[in-house]
């Protein structure tokens, strides 16, 4: 394996490795904003479009077929947030050409995607109307569709009080109201300061460098990237849990308990996540699940970027409250100090697996430098591990004592 | 003594080690060198589908709750001394399973200890421990996960599709069972479950990642205990060829109704494995982007990008559906049913054949590239005793005229239903 780090002309920092193991080339390009600066629903149809058309293949079906022919090249866009800020990522992952003897003409896939986002199709200088409404609705009904996953929906609904009065508790794609407000011209206009006024980042994995110089080349066709900050953004404190009900019409009810502390204590932290519900052998699933039988899943999570603890249960309705009781029962142990070596290896264990497997594919790779670059920390897996296996038991239990409970979020079944 | 056989991808030159050891067990393994994971799949032929069933030394079948497969797999995992996930806490590995309609399957995956979470993985498999306190708190537990599922409108539209097609099949029964049906669980049943379909004979030891073949036959050899084929079979009833209904509806909480458009296919058991492959490039052209049918409907804003395509196939079943979100999921379906009748005549296009094989030969080559991908496809070829390379020796030689025979001779629209599931408020669609 080899990492490669380097600053372009415009300012756009490209972060490569190259394995020859794989069989797999991905490019991802992130661009970066401040949420509050962001207008996320014409951004959310912007990105799709972007991802579905080109200058070169002006219809969806085109530049599908082009995609095929390349033994299935995969264009992709998605939006996300971390902190407080907003990225948004158009990437492609294709067959290397050592792969693919018969291929005609080199680096179609990177043309491809750079041409996406710097050569659009655009008609009368806006989104074409016919694509951009096949977006435009895509996006409408993923709203609507926010209720089907019925855990997913649980996270949604929540954040918006769990990141109370911060720019985190925006609702990525927008709601229903902005996204129908959003036209051709206005998509594109925004989609163009956008890009020119982000933080731009290149990540690359593959099997060699062969396509170093072509990303270089194809990057200077890029906007000049800008410095922002706010990927890490701790989560204000509440000065007493707040608790919000909703009806829903299911079988099962599911509630959501979130924790904040104050500063951040990302590696302490994590591993508390873990030991209390992480792993199969965590105190959430031994006791809420196993012992007392009151759920199939008791979660826990650390959001780092916000400095947010969450545990998420789904639980017969006439249990909630006593699940919730188990919940804290169980984090009350580990503020007493009640953590096994067995539990304490388990969860070090996990990491281990997790960060040994970093490498096992050009996503996982792609993933752990951008994850690098936004913690602003550079380091290899291995120099992560070290940093987690210095946390001791009485770190555990002393940020187990600094949490302060701050929602609980609950979807009651009719 | 039993042959080693390496069975070469003459495609993509990937290889696989397969030995089957005395016992009847099938162990396949692919060494991938430079990858930092293994993973590991120990699987018998035993699903929510073998409902009814004997063994050699029983006078007659025997019909068991719904369920049970699920509920076993659940219950496998504890131990009269220790249970499996506190041993693998201390090899690091992290570990699942899951039960599927004619399997159930137990895997680990990790960076190190391979060895020490195999010998784990094949002791705690076959060292099942019941009793009535167990069996008990499990009710509890797997009746929230019933519930968890039942609230998925993605797995009731699928499950009420399975049961406008089936009539009597039992792939229609939910594979965790109900509330109702695992109250009747009890450890004696558990047993005999457990006795009758986890017997070497019966199972398939797959593995993929950084790890030596030599090696895992040793574990495989040492660890599988020696037992005499006890020649399980199920009794599965006689399907009828017709459907049930050609329509349902369910209300759930949904953004805008989902549907499935399911065809229920006549496929000989024999040549299952290259019609699922046929299947899919016949299919994935169907819902492809390029496809005029995915256009046409697209613009009358009857589809989103969720249009989409899947099939599952087993023992006695074979169904290719159509998944999506749509305002008037019977526009599409009729949609849908039309296409088909006039490729039914015309035949597909050969440029979009072409492309579909290609895309599908991108997928196998990325597949074969990622440990989990590997270890699934090997675990899934050793349970329905397929090549492991079964898929790339039909889609290398796939041509156009297999997709339309397919299309003409197992796809009768007559058999196709349409199951939706919509919001209360979605009310009259239109």
């Amino acid at each position: 394996m080899k990492y490669k780090e380097k600053i372009f002309k415009n300012n756009i920092k490209y972060h490569e490795v190259t394995d020859e193991k794989f069989k797999t080339n991905l490019c991802d390009i992130y661009f970066t904003r401040k949420i509050n600066e962001v207008k996320t629903s014409d951004i959310a149809i912007a990105s799709d479009y972007i991802s579905s058309c080109t200058e070169k293949y002006n219809s969806i079906s085109a530049l599908n077929s082009k995609l095929n022919m390349l033994y299935g090249a995969n264009l992709y866009s998605s939006i996300s947030k971390r902190g407080d800020v907003f990225l948004m990522n158009i990437g492609i992952s294709f067959i290397d050409e050592k792969f693919i003897p018969e291929k005609s003409q080199k680096n179609e896939e990177l043309n491809i995607l750079f041409d996406s986002i710097t050569k659009p199709f655009l008609v009368d200088g806006e989104f074409d109307k016919n694509i951009f409404e096949l977006k435009k609705k895509d996006l409408l009904d993923d709203i609507k569709a926010d209720i089907n996953d019925k855990r997913r929906y649980l996270f949604l609904k929540s954040s918006k009080y769990i990141y109370k009065d911060e720019p985190a508790s925006l609702p990525l794609y927008g709601n229903e109201e902005d996204a129908k407000a959003v036209n051709p011209k206005s998509a594109y206009e925004i989609f163009c300061d956008f890009i020119n006024n982000s933080e731009i980042n290149i990540f690359y994995s593959g099997v060699n460098d062969k396509n170093s110089e072509v990303i270089e080349e194809l990057a200077k066709n890029l906007p000049e990237s800008k410095k922002i900050d706010g990927y890490i953004s701790p989560s204000g404190l509440k000065s007493e849990l707040l608790t919000k009900k909703e009806t829903i019409h299911t079988n099962q009810s599911k509630f959501l308990l979130s924790y904040k502390i104050n500063g951040i204590d990302r590696y302490t932290m994590s591993l508390l996540a873990i030991i209390l519900g992480g792993t199969p052998t965590s105190k959430l699933f031994l006791n809420v699940r196993e012992k007392q039988s009151l759920c199939y899943y008791c979660a826990c999570s650390y959001v780092y970027s916000k400095s947010t603890l969450i545990i998420d249960c789904g639980v017969e309705k006439e249990n909630i409250e006593k699940a919730k009781k188990a919940i804290e029962e169980q984090v009350d142990e580990i503020i007493n100090g009640n953590i096994s070596d067995t539990e304490m290896f388990s969860a070090m264990q996990s990491i281990v697996n997790s960060a040994k497997a970093i490498g096992d594919t050009v996503r996982s790779y792609n993933s752990w430098i951008s994850s690098c670059e936004f913690n602003n920390e550079i380091i290899t897996p291995e120099e992560m591990l070290e940093k987690y296996q210095a946390v001791t038991k009485e770190q555990i239990s002393k940020v187990a004592n600094d949490l302060v409970p701050d929602t609980f979020y609950v979807l009651e079944s009719e | 003594m039993a042959e080693l056989k390496l069975i070469e991808n003459k495609y993509t030159g990937d290889k696989t080690y397969y030995y089957k050891l005395d016992v009847g067990t099938d162990v396949l393994i692919a060494e991938m060198p430079g990858f930092s994971s293994s993973i590991a799949y120990f699987g018998t032929r035993y699903g929510s589908v073998n409902n009814k069933f004997k063994t050699i030394s029983d006078d007659d079948f025997i019909e068991v709750p719904e369920g049970i497969a699920h509920y076993l797999e659940h219950k496998l995992f504890e131990n009269e001394d220790c249970g499996a996930f506190e041993r693998y806490a201390k090899t690091g590995a992290s570990a699942n399973a899951y039960t599927s309609f004619d399997r159930t399957c137990y895997y680990y995956k990790c960076t190190d200890n391979f060895y020490d979470s195999l010998e784990i993985l094949l002791d705690f498999v076959q060292k099942p421990y019941f009793t009535d306190e167990t069996v008990a708190k499990e009710q509890g537990i797997i009746g929230q996960e019933i519930k968890m599922t039942n609230d998925d409108p993605e797995w009731r539209v699928f499950f009420d599709l399975l049961r406008n097609i089936f009539y009597k099949s039992p792939v229609k029964i939910d594979i965790a069972g109900t509330v109702e049906s695992i109250a009747k669980i009890n450890k004696e049943l558990l047993y005999k479950c457990y006795n009758s379909f986890y017997n070497p004979g019966n199972m398939v030891l797959a593995c993929a990642g950084n790890i030596d073949h030599e090696k895992v036959i040793s574990y495989a050899e040492k660890y599988i205990r020696n037992e005499k084929d006890n020649k399980v079979i199920s009794e599965f009833p006689v399907e009828p060829k017709e459907i049930v209904r050609k329509r349902s509806e369910s209300i759930m909480e949904v953004g805008i109704p989902i549907f499935n458009i399911g065809f229920k296919c006549d496929i000989d058991e024999k040549t299952r494995a290259r019609y699922e492959v046929i299947a899919d490039i016949a299919f994935q052209l169907l819902t492809d982007k390029s496809f005029e049918l995915y256009k046409d409907l697209a613009e009358k804003d009857l589809i989103n990008s969720n249009f989409s395509y899947e099939f599952f196939s087993g023992h006695g079943y074979f169904v290719p559906l159509i998944s999506g979100e749509s305002i008037d999921p019977d526009a599409v379906n009729e949609a849908v049913i039309a296409e088909i009748k006039k490729i039914q005549d015309t035949g597909v296009d050969e440029n979009l054949f072409e492309e579909i094989k290609r895309c599908a030969i991108g997928s196998l080559i990325k597949d074969s590239n990622i440990v989990d991908s590997v270890a699934s496809k090997l675990i899934l070829a050793g349970l329905d005793k397929r090549d492991p390379y079964y898929e790339s020796n039909y889609l290398y030689e796939l041509k156009a005229e297999d997709i339309n025979k397919f299309l003409r001779e197992k796809i009768d629209c007559e058999k196709s239903s349409l199951s939706i599931v919509k919001n209360k408020r979605n009310g009259d669609l239109a």
